[in-house]
């Protein structure tokens, strides 16, 4: 026998022997090793890649920039540094700066000029009004602007001259913006800043740098469009409604827990544990449920709701449930596709046990509360909680259909109205658009890294509701 | 042991469960039904109109335009994210150390709100976004990409060759001759390209309007190709996971004894592959199909960016005729579509059930 070789491996390929090398063939599996691997890590980057993306991107000025880039200022630490002294000069508050009484902000800008013998001029200095969308009162008329040269540093083909911009406070109010632009002379070229301009655009008129908000302190830079999402839209009574719909989420997730905890391991309980007329029939008919699309019942359950559920809601002294949470409950009191995870597991739960306490003369809602219940703890924390955290934190189309009053909108509905409400595809509103979308997936992201194993078994059972 | 209180209680721990079947569920379907034959509108009396509904939703062209999106929708998508996951789960089988943290990443898409992964979406697919500069980038190089796939093909053929001469079982695709394969084509071009004998292809920017168009591609609508595109993105991975899964419970032996008796790859695939993990990959059709015909949310989100004809399915027309159109609700014929819709559905549901799956085999 060849085999007893020490080196010599037989291998069959279509139906022929062939003696091989053994380093052939391990160089062969190492190999196939890491082109799998290389795959598998390449697959990360194209699913995680996108959301990582925007998440840099929130931070971004401008993220439809042409090409895309990954660079922002906002995460450079030295901006930090500059963006904390600007609050401190400013506001006197070195996390959310601001423009108050008394404040006196140095701003150091640098310039490039061609070499010539005349000396140019002085850049300009605008004081622009604060976005419309933000509400802010205009800190102009407080304003005092002086713009004094500082040194010039020649370089190879021109020279730099650095101007420093004095802005001072004159006035009583505190404003919580203060934007500006600095318009450098024709022909200069813009070198850097203490704090980045967010845009820099050359025209035949000058060279113009403009800032959102010159004193924003480190929370206000590094944050700004996350603070824009967060506060750009107000509902009535200049109330910020995107902290509302956050609560709302949650109020709403947090009652879906519940119900479904209770009523979903009861018809589960039963389904499992007891013996009655039509018992698979129901199941089965529970299984067809769960296929059916929402758009065919969605119209009575939304009549339903419109009227108070056959007129419950004037015990409540409402006319309609429409516009609130209780309408988001009722057409999904137990959730089916919860039932049916919750009997997979009780059905794996030991007989005897319960055959045990009914000896001892227990009765089924004492088998249910303490011996049922104890044991599916694992099942509830899967099924009960965190899928059904997923399921309502994520949920779209029936929110989307009772709620249409901006204050008692959930996440996902607030998100896909800021799109209709910007309805635009100019770049600084997607800073908001993705900060928003970034602030929506992180509760669920970090329950999702917690609990995985959770996800994946149900995945997997309930694997018709994609 | 015979419990004849049973029933009594267990119609008491159903009751909650029992009361929204019979309200969410039959009374409303009944309802769809009835509306369906009706010209409803919320608020005038109604009146019984026979089958007129479901004549005039052949006649309107949006409903046959939902239809048709649909039917290609689910088609498309199911096939693409089939064939794709079953690629990777066949390349990928073998044993995978911390397959915890790759299965993680592949399903946090799918953990994600359909509304954050859409809005990203549409970022993306932005006539300045990324994806263009990436089609842009992609146009520029092509000279580039093609001069080295060509080299990895010219190399790994001689290295294949000479393999053979030797007496190797070289397999075309044998992974060590590819590894050198690629390297060589990687490095030899990116030097041709560095010392300019190979130029990018000087493109203009592409400037596709993947959302805000009704121009068509392959007589799809390029918004629908987008969300048909972020579709597939998203369930893939997921649907690979389970196909994997199954893969290596198939017995390594079935394969050794197709080599002995001289089967080729293609039909080592056909023949042993396949078969065996055929009641999986007919639920991942199945469940792809149910799923994606009743695609909604990413539809509902693009309407708020691109035209309603080139993304209209059936599942939005529905809503669109009850909320979306701007004039009083179209009940009788938003009822009529959504029953066709319940229809398809329950089509497949048949043949899944016909084709003999037991309800163990479905969840597994």
């Amino acid at each position: 026998m060849r085999d007893r070789e020490m080196k010599s491996v037989t291998v069959y390929r279509r139906g022929q022997a062939y003696q091989v090398d053994a380093h052939w063939l391990a160089r062969r599996h190492i190999t196939r090793k890491i082109i799998v691997y290389s795959l598998l890590i390449l697959l990360v980057v194209f699913m995680i890649g996108p959301l990582v993306y925007s998440l840099i991107s929130s931070f971004s000025d401008n993220p439809l920039s042409w090409p895309p880039s990954i660079a922002s200022p906002r995460l450079w630490p030295p901006n930090w540094a500059a963006a904390w002294n600007l609050g401190v000069q400013g506001g006197r508050s070195a996390w959310t700066g601001g423009w108050a009484p008394g404040g006196k902000v140095q701003l150091t800008v640098t310039f490039r000029y061609p070499r010539s013998n005349t000396r140019p001029a002085l850049p300009r200095v605008q004081l622009l009004a604060p976005p419309y969308e933000s509400g802010a009162a205009n800190p102009a008329p407080d304003t005092q602007v002086e713009v004094i040269q500082g040194q010039i540093e020649p370089v190879d083909d021109g020279d730099e001259i650095s101007y420093n911009v004095i802005l001072t406070h004159k006035g009583t109010e505190t404003y919580p913006l203060l934007p500006m632009a600095v318009i450098g002379p024709a022909g200069s070229e813009f070198v850097r800043a203490t704090l980045p301009p967010v845009s820099v655009s050359s025209r035949s008129s000058g060279t113009y740098l403009t800032w959102k908000n010159v004193t924003p302190g480190v929370i206000g830079y590094v944050f700004s469009s996350f603070i824009g999402a967060w506060t750009t839209y107000k509902g009535k009574g200049g109330v910020n409604l995107f902290p509302r719909w956050i609560v709302n989420s949650f109020v709403i997730a947090g009652i879906r827990i519940l119900i479904t905890t209770l009523f979903a391991t009861m018809a589960a309980f039963a389904l499992a544990r007891l013996r009655f007329p039509g018992r698979n029939a129901l199941f089965f008919f529970i299984i067809f449920t769960m296929m059916v699309p929402g758009q065919v019942t969605f119209i009575s359950n939304y009549l339903v709701v419109r009227d108070g559920v056959f007129g419950l809601s004037h015990l409540l002294g409402m006319k309609t449930f429409l516009n609130t949470f209780w309408a988001l409950f009722l057409p999904s009191l137990v959730s089916t596709s919860a039932v049916f995870m919750m009997k997979q597991f009780m059905e794996s739960i030991p007989k005897e046990i319960e055959e045990a306490a009914r000896i001892d003369g227990a009765s089924t809602f004492r088998i249910y509360t303490q011996i049922i219940l104890p044991l599916c703890k694992p099942a509830i924390a899967a099924v009960g909680v965190i899928l059904t955290f997923q399921g309502s934190w994520n949920e779209f189309f029936w929110p989307m259909v009772v709620l249409t009053q901006d204050s008692k909108f959930t996440l996902p509905i607030g998100l896909n109205f800021f799109l209709h409400y910007y309805n635009s595809v100019t770049g600084s509103v997607w800073g908001m658009i993705l900060a928003g979308t970034v602030i929506s997936v992180l509760p669920i992201l970090i329950i999702f890294i917690l609990f995985q194993r959770y996800f994946v078994e149900g995945f997997h059972m309930s694997g018709i509701k994609q | 042991m015979k419990r004849r209180g049973d029933w009594v209680s267990a119609f008491i721990f159903l009751l909650p469960l029992l009361f929204t079947l019979a309200v969410a569920f039959i009374y409303a379907f009944v309802r769809t039904v009835y509306f369906s034959f009706t010209d409803y509108n919320l608020f005038h009396i109604t009146k019984f109109v026979g089958l007129d509904n479901y004549t005039q939703l052949f006649a309107d062209y949006r409903f046959v335009l939902a239809l048709t999106h649909s039917l290609v929708y689910a088609v498309v998508v199911t096939a693409s994210q089939t064939f794709l996951a079953l690629l990777l789960a066949i390349v990928l089988n073998q044993k995978i150390r911390g397959l915890t943290f790759f299965r993680a990443a592949y399903y946090v898409p799918s953990v994600a709100s359909s509304v954050a992964i859409t809005l990203i979406f549409i970022w993306l697919m932005n006539r300045r976004g990324t994806v263009n500069w990436l089609l842009t980038a992609l146009g520029r190089y092509w000279p580039l990409i093609v001069i080295g796939l060509a080299l990895v093909i010219l190399v790994q053929w001689l290295q294949v060759f000479s393999e053979r001469r030797h007496g190797l079982p070289a397999r075309a695709f044998d992974p060590a001759l590819l590894g050198i394969s690629l390297l060589t084509g990687v490095v030899v071009t990116t030097i041709l390209g560095q010392l300019g004998v190979v130029h990018p292809y000087p493109m203009a920017d592409a400037v596709i309007p993947w959302l805000t168009t009704r121009k068509m591609f392959l007589g799809i609508p390029l918004p629908l190709l987008s969300v048909m595109m972020l579709n597939i993105w998203t369930t893939t991975p997921t649907m690979m996971l389970l196909l994997l899964a199954g893969l290596q419970d198939v017995p390594q032996e079935l394969y050794e004894a197709a080599d002995m008796d001289g089967a080729t790859p293609g039909q080592k695939l056909l023949h042993v592959t396949v078969p065996a993990i055929r009641p999986l990959l007919f639920m991942v059709i199945t469940m792809g199909l149910i799923g994606t015909l009743q695609v909604f949310d990413q539809i509902a989100i693009m309407a708020g960016v691109a035209p309603l004809e080139s993304t209209i399915t059936l599942a939005y027309y529905v809503y669109w005729n009850m909320f979306g159109s701007g004039g009083l609700p179209k009940v009788g014929m938003a009822s009529a579509a959504a029953l066709v819709l319940a229809a398809l559905t329950l089509v497949i549901v048949f043949i899944q059930r016909r084709v003999g799956f037991s309800e163990k085999g479905w969840y597994s």
